[in-house]
């Protein structure tokens, strides 16, 4: 039987134009999907490739004799960050950094592809004045984190005896990297669930296209002699063989995606497309969702109906339960409560558990929205025409968007969860680093009091701030002492200096420094007796030296040989930045350029955050594609009947306002459906993790908003075409 | 002669709708017989109960002696798949599929392979004129030779009886008339006994016999030889 039915199967989805389109539109919706689905199972392994080129190209630091002297570099403020490698010339065989066949000669550089485009660029020039080095060749993928990275591996003489520079033995850290903390893998289970039930239930409703003209099919066979039972096994097909049309548009697509991947960069990340490479379990298990889901989805659409000879009957009347949503609510609080106990406990199934009552809940809610909407619908039954055809529609079936705006209800209850869930753990993972101005913060590291006077120079020329830290003072007890030098008005940007002179020297309490104290600055020097006590406010990039000196050239001049730190701060928006890092520069090609910010966020929490938010924004663009699908899917189904309507002579504008109000009742209670769900995972999910509180009604007003513009533009976007079916020679269309 | 297909006590009721109220009829091998009465007497019922597509409330349905009403859907169906054919008004055609694979469908059903099936599709679709029309699907011809596909795919797997119900419902006089014409003559040659529920006088005057139905009971009208 099995050679009879396969054939009809791909009859089914193959033969036809109306059996084409209702095919590709279902094998778009999965394969969308599909393609998400691997792409985010690909991240991990990206991530991961990403470490390991970052580990591959550490520099091994050492503090006896080395083969190479290096600085890493920092580029901030021209097109995009640059980093690299200033490397001194080394006198023999030398350890090289990964992607590059051998060091360039001396004066000379190696670049990335990415910085190669950026010095031919509109700032070309500029950053050049930066990087005063001749280009001879091209860093390979393996010295490069992503295709988009500006990265350069320069060789110059000057590093010999740079301050900056330091000893390396080699390349490549082996480092073990720590596993994520508990809390950072509930956050990861929690949201890659939540991304994965809308995904779920997009795919089956993308399964219930075309569900009508199947029904008809599948009873036309039913004449002819077939069971219920090959029946049931040819609808199984029917999924099948959309299904792997799924598969192939997703992989498809994913291998599309992948291809073009290295092209764009988010944040100054990039990937190259062979590090974007799921795991093949990982794609056999996809791959399988896929045909399951849609397989599911026509087993349960069929399990409601009984396919007879003369067409299909619905096996009961349709009447929504609330009874057994309740049990499914009740049973995802049950799995919430256990799992929070179970993590409590520090038990390993507690993620699980929790896990499972995030997917409960949210199906659970989405079970809640037809019920809740057919009710209103029931409680409206007065108005115009156009409102009484979309309530007899809602009434009837539910309507097709209205099963797409479930998978919204999900995601937006999902995404409001999570930006709760965010927004109470931010604190956790955000750190004050102390920093209390705003602009770009140029450090050096220079040798020697010479370099760094023309440092101050060159810096107050340009009108910025500084200040200037002697880092080879060191106490009786042998560490290092902060000695932070400089004129009244260096010092009093970090400190409060009254009766500032030169000569005069001032001591912020809490270290060994204190008045009359014998220090090693590059021979004996007593701290003056008549020292002030000061307070530091803070050094411009918020560090605060307990027990540090401030000094004044008169008191303490610099060292001829010290190794000092010239840290300076060029304000925001200033025109002046890049000019004063040009010339600060030509004094040290290896100064620090970074922008200063007041919060400092974990590198994890931060990866996690910005992951889970691009996966919101693709899953609801995933959403957007299908509902689009779906409203065509819808027109199509009901050609005739707006055909008929036609020939009766309804106007237009009630067709449309019917079609927005059909649309506009599920959105709206989805809406509140999914704030009130959403509000009330977030909450409990953040009790779960100790740290109880209110749902912030803004976050959760404007995520649902956010979201469910979605299905309004959709809605309004389908509407042309609506209006052109409306016409009665669509009455003869087959 | 003895009934191919016979009969007995038929009830059935939709609800509190009675349809039929102990129906009874009797067709011989190779016999054409119209079921006549207006819409909503039972006819169409009638011929659903007799097919085994509705299981009757009361009453038995014999075909060669089996009671088709104690069958299970199974057997119901194995008996649709090989000894009865259908011609409904819409056709019934699938759409997916072209007109060869149509009527070559029961034969597909029936374990036939599928060269031998659609060879023999061929040919039925050059007993009804219409063999220019195999590769087209249902949607892409007209109603007239979408019926006569059905003619031809209700008869290519040599049923016993055929079962029509309105046939000609959808269709103008014309192409009313030589559908039936094809239908009735291609049923005699293949010997297959022919239920034919029809409205239309014209319609019932190429059966051999008319069975009235009006509020559920038949009334037989034999036609004189």
């Amino acid at each position: 039987m099995i050679r009879t039915l396969l054939p009809l199967a791909g009859a089914a989805a193959l033969r036809g134009r109306d059996a084409r389109i209702r095919t590709a539109l279902v094998a778009i919706a999965a394969g969308f999907a599909v393609a998400l689905l691997l792409l985010a199972v690909s991240v991990p392994g990206a991530l991961a490739a990403r470490s390991a080129r970052s580990d591959a190209r550490s520099p091994l630091r050492t503090d006896t004799a080395a083969p190479l002297r290096l600085a890493e570099i920092g580029i901030t403020g021209s097109t995009d960050d640059v980093s690299g490698l200033v490397i001194a010339p080394p006198a023999g065989p030398a350890p090289l950094p990964p992607g590059i066949p051998s060091l360039p000669p001396a004066g000379t550089m190696l670049v990335s592809p990415a910085l190669l485009a950026d010095l031919a660029g509109a700032d070309g020039a500029l950053l050049h004045a930066r990087l005063p080095y001749r280009i001879v060749g091209t860093i390979g993928s393996a010295g490069l984190l992503g295709p988009t990275e500006a990265r350069f591996i320069a060789v110059d003489p000057a590093m010999a005896g740079a301050g900056t520079a330091v000893a390396v033995r080699g390349f490549g850290e082996t480092g073990n990297p720590e596993p994520l903390d508990p809390v950072l893998t509930l956050l990861v289970v929690v949201g890659v669930l939540i991304l994965l039930v809308p995904i779920g239930i997009v795919v089956a409703v993308a399964g219930r296209f075309g569900a009508e003209r199947r029904d008809r099919r599948l009873a036309a066979l039913r004449l002819l002699g077939l069971s219920s039972g090959s029946v049931l096994a040819l609808a199984l097909l029917e999924a099948a063989v959309a299904a792997a049309l799924g598969d192939l548009v997703g992989l498809a697509v994913f291998a599309g995606a992948r291809s073009v991947i290295g092209s764009f960069s988010i944040a100054s990340l990039s990937v190259f497309p062979g590090d974007v490479a799921p795991p093949w379990p990982a794609v056999a298990l996809v791959l399988a969702v896929v045909p399951i889901l849609l397989g599911g989805a026509a087993l349960a659409g069929l399990l409601a109906l009984r396919v007879e000879p003369l067409g299909v009957v619905r096996r009961a009347a349709r009447h929504r339960r609330l009874a057994w949503r309740m049990v499914a609510l009740g049973l995802a609080a049950a799995l919430l409560a256990g799992g929070g106990v179970a993590l409590a406990a520090r038990l390993g199934v507690g993620v699980w558990l929790v896990g499972a009552g995030v997917v409960l809940l949210l199906g659970a809610a989405v079970a809640l929205l037809p019920w809740i909407t057919e009710r209103i619908a029931g409680a409206l039954a007065i108005g115009p025409v156009s409102w009484q055809v979309a309530l007899k529609r809602i009434r009837h079936d539910g309507t097709t968007t209205g099963r797409v705006v479930g998978a919204i209800t999900a995601v937006v209850a999902g995404a409001i969860a999570l930006q709760l869930l965010l927004a109470g753990l931010a604190g956790t993972y955000t750190t004050d680093t102390g920093v209390r101005v705003s602009g770009t913060l140029l450090t050096a590291q220079l040798q020697g009091a010479a370099t760094a006077e023309r440092m101050r120079t060159v810096l107050a020329a340009g009108g910025a701030t500084f200040a200037t830290t002697d880092l080879g003072v060191r106490g009786h007890d042998g560490r290092f002492v902060t000695v932070v030098t400089g004129d009244c008005a260096a010092l009093a940007s970090v400190a409060s200096v009254p009766g500032c002179a030169d000569g005069r020297v001032f001591v912020s309490p809490g270290g060994s420094a204190r008045r009359g104290t014998v220090l090693d600055a590059h021979g004996a020097w007593r701290v003056p007796g008549d020292a002030a006590t000061t307070t530091l406010t803070a050094l411009p990039d918020g560090d605060t030296f307990e027990g540090a000196l401030l000094v004044t050239p008169g008191a303490l001049p610099l060292a001829r040989q010290a190794p000092v730190s010239v840290s300076s701060v060029v304000p925001d928006g200033s025109a002046a930045l890049l000019r004063i890092v040009l010339a600060a520069t030509a004094v040290d090609p290896t100064i620090a350029v970074r922008p200063l910010a007041p919060i400092s966020v974990s590198h994890r929490f931060d990866a996690v955050r910005r992951g889970l938010t691009a996966g919101l924004v693709l899953v609801l663009l995933l959403i957007g594609l299908v509902l689009l699908v779906s409203v065509g899917e819808q027109l199509r189904e009901r050609r005739r009947a707006l055909a008929v309507l036609a020939v009766l002579g309804l106007p237009r504008g009630t067709l449309a306002r019917s079609i927005l109000a059909e649309s506009a009742l599920p959105v709206v209670v989805g809406g509140v459906v999914a704030a009130v769900a959403g509000a009330a995972l977030g909450t409990a999910l953040l009790a779960i993790l100790g740290r109880p509180g209110f749902p912030d009604a803004a976050v959760v007003a404007s995520t649902a908003a956010v979201a469910l513009i979605v299905p309004v533009l959709v809605t309004v976007a389908g509407l042309p075409a609506a209006l052109r079916l409306l016409r009665p020679e669509h009455l003869r269309a087959e | 002669m003895s009934a191919v297909l016979e009969a007995e006590g038929l009830m059935k009721a939709f609800g509190p709708t009675a349809a039929l109220r102990g129906a009874a009829l009797a067709v011989e091998a190779g016999e054409i017989v119209a079921i006549v009465g207006a819409s909503g007497s039972g006819k169409s019922t009638l011929l659903h109960c007799l097919a085994g597509i509705v299981r009757p409330d009361a009453g038995t349905v014999r075909y060669r002696g089996t009671d088709v009403t104690r069958m299970s859907d199974g057997d119901r169906s194995r008996l649709r798949r090989t000894e009865f054919g259908f011609v409904f008004q819409f056709g019934h055609l699938v759409p997916e599929l072209t007109c060869l694979e149509n009527v070559a469908l029961p034969l597909r059903l029936a374990g036939v392979r599928r060269r031998d099936a659609e060879a023999r599709a061929r040919d039925w679709l050059d007993r009804v004129q219409v063999e220019q029309v195999a590769a087209s699907l249902p949607g892409e011809v007209s109603g007239g030779q979408a019926q006569r596909v059905a003619v031809a795919r209700a008869l290519v797997g040599d049923p016993s009886v055929v079962f029509a119900d309105e046939p000609t419902g959808a269709l103008d006089s014309l192409n009313g008339e030589r559908v039936l014409q094809l239908l009735t003559s291609a049923a005699r040659r293949s010997g297959a006994a022919v239920l034919l529920v029809t409205h239309e006088a014209r319609v019932a005057a190429y059966s051999d016999r008319e069975v009235t139905v009006r509020d559920g009971v038949t009334r037989d009208l034999r036609v004189p030889a």
